[in-house]
Parts: C-alpha cells; sequence; structure tokens
C-alpha cells in the first residue's frame, strides 16, 4: 500500500467511541483504501507505468524493468552500422521469443537511456520500426518481455554527427 | 492539438501492416534556439493503437524518438473496412486521436 492510502487509512478522530454511520464510513473508506492500494500494486507489479525515462545510466533503467535480461539471438535488432546523423536513426525490433508482451529500446550513452516501449497486444506481431536519437556511438539494446522473464540483444551502433544536443 | 497523423494500414495476407506519422517537434529540452534561449521538452509520452476497438499496441517514449516519429507495426485479427484508431499524449497534456480505414 502506498503511502497516499495508508495515511487516508488512518482513522483520524477523537478517541472514544465512535457513532455508529461514522464507523460504518471509516470502515467503507478502508475497504475503498484497501482497494486502491491493491490496484496500484498491480500496476507497480507491471513496472512498465512507472518507467524511468529520465534515468541517466541503462542500469537504473534495466534494475527498474525487473533486472538484467537473458541475452538471446531470438531478437534482431536492426539499425545501420554508421549513421551521418544520430537525428534520425533508423530502428527495426523483431523478436521470435515465444509470448512477446513487451520490447523496450535502450540506448546507453543517450541523456535519457530510455529511448521506447511498445506493449505488444495479442494478435499483434512481436516487431516495431521506428526513427530514434542516438547522441553518439554506443551500444544500442532491444530488451523483449516474455512470459515474465526479460531477454535482450545488442549492437553497436557508429555515430558521425549525434542527435541529442544541436 | 497538433496536426493530423497520416496512417495508413493495408492488408497483406493474413496480417494488417500499418505506418503511422505523427507531426511533432519532439523536443529534448537540450537544446538551444538562435537567440541562446533553451527550448523546452516538448515530446510524446505515450501512443495507443486500436483496431476495431480492441488494443493493438501501447507506446511509451521519451526524448530519444525523432521529431515526427513514425511506427511501424503488424497485427492479426482486422479486416479491410476496419478502423484503427490512433491516440497521442505529450508532455504538456496536449493530446491527439486520428483513424483510418483499413485498406
Amino acid at each position: 500500500m502506498c503511502a497516499w492510502s495508508a495515511m487516508h487509512g488512518e482513522p483520524i478522530g477523537p478517541a472514544g467511541p465512535v457513532a455508529p454511520d461514522r464507523r460504518e464510513w471509516l470502515q467503507r473508506s478502508a475497504l475503498i483504501v484497501a482497494w486502491l492500494g491493491a490496484g496500484l500494486g498491480v500496476r507497480d507489479a507491471h513496472a512498465s507505468r512507472t518507467l524511468p525515462f529520465d534515468a541517466t545510466l541503462l542500469s537504473d533503467v534495466l534494475r527498474a524493468m525487473g533486472g538484467r535480461p537473458t541475452p538471446t539471438p531470438s531478437i534482431e535488432l536492426d539499425l545501420p552500422d554508421l549513421s551521418e546523423d544520430g537525428v534520425m536513426v533508423p530502428v527495426a525490433v523483431t523478436s521470435r521469443v515465444p509470448g512477446t508482451e513487451q520490447i523496450t529500446l535502450l540506448a546507453e550513452a543517450n541523456p535519457y537511456p530510455l529511448v521506447f516501449q511498445v506493449d505488444v497486444a495479442p494478435g499483434t506481431e512481436a516487431y516495431v520500426s521506428t526513427r530514434v536519437k542516438l547522441a553518439r556511438s554506443c551500444t544500442v539494446m532491444a530488451v523483449v518481455r516474455a512470459d515474465g522473464r526479460l531477454y535482450s540483444t545488442t549492437r553497436v551502433a557508429n555515430v558521425t554527427l549525434g542527435g541529442c544536443g544541436g | 492539438m497538433g496536426d493530423p497523423m497520416r496512417i495508413r494500414a493495408r492488408v497483406k495476407g493474413d496480417v494488417v501492416e500499418a505506418h503511422v506519422l505523427m507531426p511533432h517537434p519532439m523536443e529534448t529540452g537540450f537544446r538551444h534556439d538562435d537567440g541562446g534561449t533553451l527550448i523546452e521538452a516538448h515530446y510524446i509520452t505515450e501512443i495507443r493503437i486500436e483496431a476495431g476497438g480492441r488494443p493493438v499496441m501501447t507506446a511509451r517514449m521519451g526524448i530519444g524518438v525523432s521529431a515526427d516519429p513514425i511506427l511501424t507495426f503488424r497485427f492479426r485479427g482486422a479486416a479491410k473496412g476496419d478502423r484503427i484508431d490512433v491516440a497521442w499524449t505529450d508532455n504538456r497534456g496536449d493530446a491527439r486521436t486520428d483513424s483510418a480505414i483499413v485498406g
């Protein structure tokens, strides 16, 4: 339960017997607070909603996602070996990991390494393609979540001109 | 509100391949204008895609996605004539939804 609901769950009031209607109200609000807390807990377990898009270290992002992923050849990470301009680098990720539910892209040297994350709904192919900014040459990592486990593949991207400052 | 998105979704065999282009500055907050003033960060944070009312993909992003983001993805379970809805929200609370028909 979060601090907010714990705070609001505390029956605050004068000591001594509590009027029946007030007791009922307290019980009801305690129930609501417990339910809210449970909801928040479920969301936290997902980790995706609390993703640190402002984390400056790749390792911090991985920690927030639930730990170090297992390297696998079953993820294809397509991006140019050499990009003249880091402002617009085409990236495509294809996962052949069974049960892929989420794809995350990280660029180690970016001011904020977490670039994007997509949730793949049932029926959607474990594939996404977009264009990203790379601050300079660095390791790019694709992380796949499947059946609650993390898998990754990395590529080194060479950038002639960085794409985050300007 | 932003400019209208460009959405193209076509049936290819038993999958639909979709391309979405969302006009948006995706400002990093690290750039300066000609006068040397820092340009405030302004970027899309979330994109939700549905086809025929069913979720297809949700994307969350930071400043690392290029200006005018494009997304290409493929999904099953939709046919010609179905509607695809794309909605984005940005860090300033601005939002936009556009739709297209699967062709």
